[in-house]
């Protein structure tokens, strides 16, 4: 009986193989389409949408790189940065808040809680309107500071709620000990806590990556046309400047992907599990 | 004592930068939308005048609110309801251990990475008139079933959820992969002992302990289903005549190109209720479900 079975899950296992690559592949049709546009020549692109390229052409490419107004390196570069600083600056907030919340369990810290989750499920364009106002206010309207600081402020409850469920793991029995050595902490902090942090800091990048590089509404606003865009912007933007012409939009397309694709192929157990950690726990 | 002070101060010291960003990109902007809904508010000269609750007596004979709203929260039930279903189907025919389900677990989270103009702009290529779509149709002589897929009201509605759904299965396979991991073989094993075919194992023992993952992909489902924002505007730019306008399009419309900012402050404020509303109801039916 048990080698019977086992037989016949032997030979249900190749049916399942190719039921699973084909519905992944319809799945991921689109992708395909995204990946081979970009060899193929605007002749091609519009006779054969489907077919593999023939001749293969890296046209398309030097296209949006060298076109006159192309201002797709120094973009790219702006982005990072941008995303860097990012990371950086609410990876520093974000995990010294959530130790501070984690180490006080009192109701000032589960009413702080509750506000962070309101800021989790706020729609960006509910506030995005006054943002720009209280920019102004500030003076940092259409700089990159002012996009830098709404981001940090935006995303700080992610990070927080992040860290703080993280800082619970790390056992207080380290600060007790540091604290009678005579540090304070702010101290502990830096010295004992935050090196034990970096799990949840390299998820809280992953995430941070995807929304900062991927987001393109609050470029376009709190930048504003006069100062240099950001990628998905710029790709906005592009989509209206190349009206029919497929070609050099799915160079930039793919440009403008692969950075966070090869990020994510890198590392995409550290993906899935900081995406998924929520789900398995009863 | 002395000691203890400094302690507590040097708490402070740890929480207080993180706030000070939140206040000021979050909390004070939110409260200012609030002040904003009850006045005639400019953001060019950064005055109005306080006109009481008439923005929202506007907003509840305004089509131009309810069509945007309505539509949003079709988009966000759609998509949640169908990501749901197709990414458990999708989950368990990936559920293998062996390397090739592997990869194909990696190519099916890629859509999720993608950022939504490149997604919309992706989708547009197959569903403009002259599209892939079309021009598959044609060649398998079927031009009987050619559309303008974007050029009707529905068909434009239908592409912006079809659209809005396709990256939202590859999240919630991937999430309900994990669930589906987290369930001990012994479980499994014990039931197929007993004679229990695969619908029944599915129904009565996977998925019941699927449901913290379920709860994940609804809640962030509506989240997203709230914000809801690029695709319209890359797809069909929230035609034909506003038929695929989102709620937040909408704000950002009224606010930024009519410079209204007072009555789009009262459209996210009424915005932000719905959420509210959204997130009671699914939280109770969280707690119901027990997770």
């Amino acid at each position: 009986m048990t080698t019977t079975t086992a037989n016949r899950k032997r030979g249900r296992r190749w049916p399942r193989v190719a039921l699973a690559a084909l519905v992944v592949a319809v799945y991921t049709f689109p992708i395909y389409l995204a990946v081979i546009n970009v060899f193929k020549t605007a002749d091609q692109i519009s006779t054969e949408p489907a077919s593999l390229p023939a001749p293969w052409t890296f046209g398309n490419v030097i296209d949006v790189f060298t076109n006159a107004d192309s201002d797709l390196s120094a973009t790219l570069l702006r982005t990072v940065f941008l995303t860097v600083a990012t990371i950086g600056g609410v990876s520093v907030v974000g995990s010294s808040l959530g130790y501070y919340m984690a180490r006080h369990e009192n109701r000032a810290s589960r009413a702080l809680l509750v506000v962070l989750l309101l800021g989790l499920a706020i729609p960006f364009q509910v506030i995005l309107i006054p943002v720009t106002q209280v920019l102004r206010e500030m003076g940092i309207f259409g700089t990159y500071a002012g996009l830098l600081l709404f981001n940090i402020g935006y995303y700080v409850p992610f990070a927080a709620l992040l860290f703080s469920r993280f800082a619970r793991s790390i056992p207080r029995e380290l600060d007790e000990a540091a604290m009678i050595d005579g540090a304070g902490p702010i101290r502990i902090y830096f010295r004992v806590v935050l090196p034990l942090m970096h799990p949840a800091g390299a998820s809280l990048a992953i995430f941070l990556a995807v929304w900062v590089w991927n987001d393109f509404v609050n470029p376009l606003i709190l930048l504003g046309p006069r100062t240099g865009t950001t990628i998905m912007t710029g790709l906005y933007r592009t989509l209206g400047q190349y009206q029919v012409e497929y070609g050099p939009i799915f160079a930039f397309m793919f440009i403008a992907t692969l950075p966070l694709l090869i990020l994510f192929l890198l590392l995409q157990d550290r993906f899935i599990n900081g995406l998924t950690s929520g789900a398995t726990k009863g | 004592m002395n000691r203890r002070v400094r302690h507590r101060t040097g708490f402070a010291a740890l929480g207080a930068p993180g706030i000070a960003f939140y206040l000021i990109a979050v909390l004070v902007p939110l409260a200012l939308a609030v002040s904003y809904s009850f006045r005639d508010y400019n953001i060019l000269t950064a005055s109005g005048d306080w006109i009481g609750l008439d923005n929202y007596k506007e907003l509840l004979h305004d089509g131009g609110f309810w069509v945007p709203f309505i539509f949003t929260l079709v988009l966000t039930l759609a998509v949640t309801v169908v990501a749901n279903a197709l990414g458990v189907a999708l989950a368990a025919v990936l559920n293998r251990p062996q390397r090739v389900f592997h990869w194909l677990r990696t190519i099916t989270f890629i859509p999720v990475i993608l950022s939504g103009v490149v997604i919309a702009f992706l989708w547009s290529t197959i569903l403009t008139d002259t599209g892939l779509l079309n021009t598959m149709l044609g060649s398998l002589g079927l031009d009987a079933l050619q559309r303008s897929w974007l050029g009707t009201s529905l068909g434009a509605q239908v592409s912006v959820i079809v659209v809005s759904i396709w990256p939202a299965i590859g999240f919630c396979t991937v999430v309900y992969l994990a669930g589906f991991q987290a369930i001990p073989v012994e479980l499994i094993e014990a039931a197929q002992i007993d004679g229990a075919n695969g619908r029944q194992i599915f129904w009565k023992i996977s998925w019941p302990l699927l449901q913290p993952a379920l709860f994940v992909n609804v809640a962030v489902m509506m989240i997203n289903g709230f914000k809801a924002f690029d695709t319209s505007l890359v797809l069909t730019g929230g035609g034909p005549a506003g038929a695929t306008e989102t709620a937040a399009m909408r704000i950002l419309q009224v606010g930024i190109t009519q410079n209204r900012a007072g009555y789009a402050s009262a459209l996210a404020v009424a915005l932000l209720v719905a959420v509210g509303i959204t997130a009671l109801v699914t939280g109770r039916m969280a707690r119901r479900v027990e997770i």
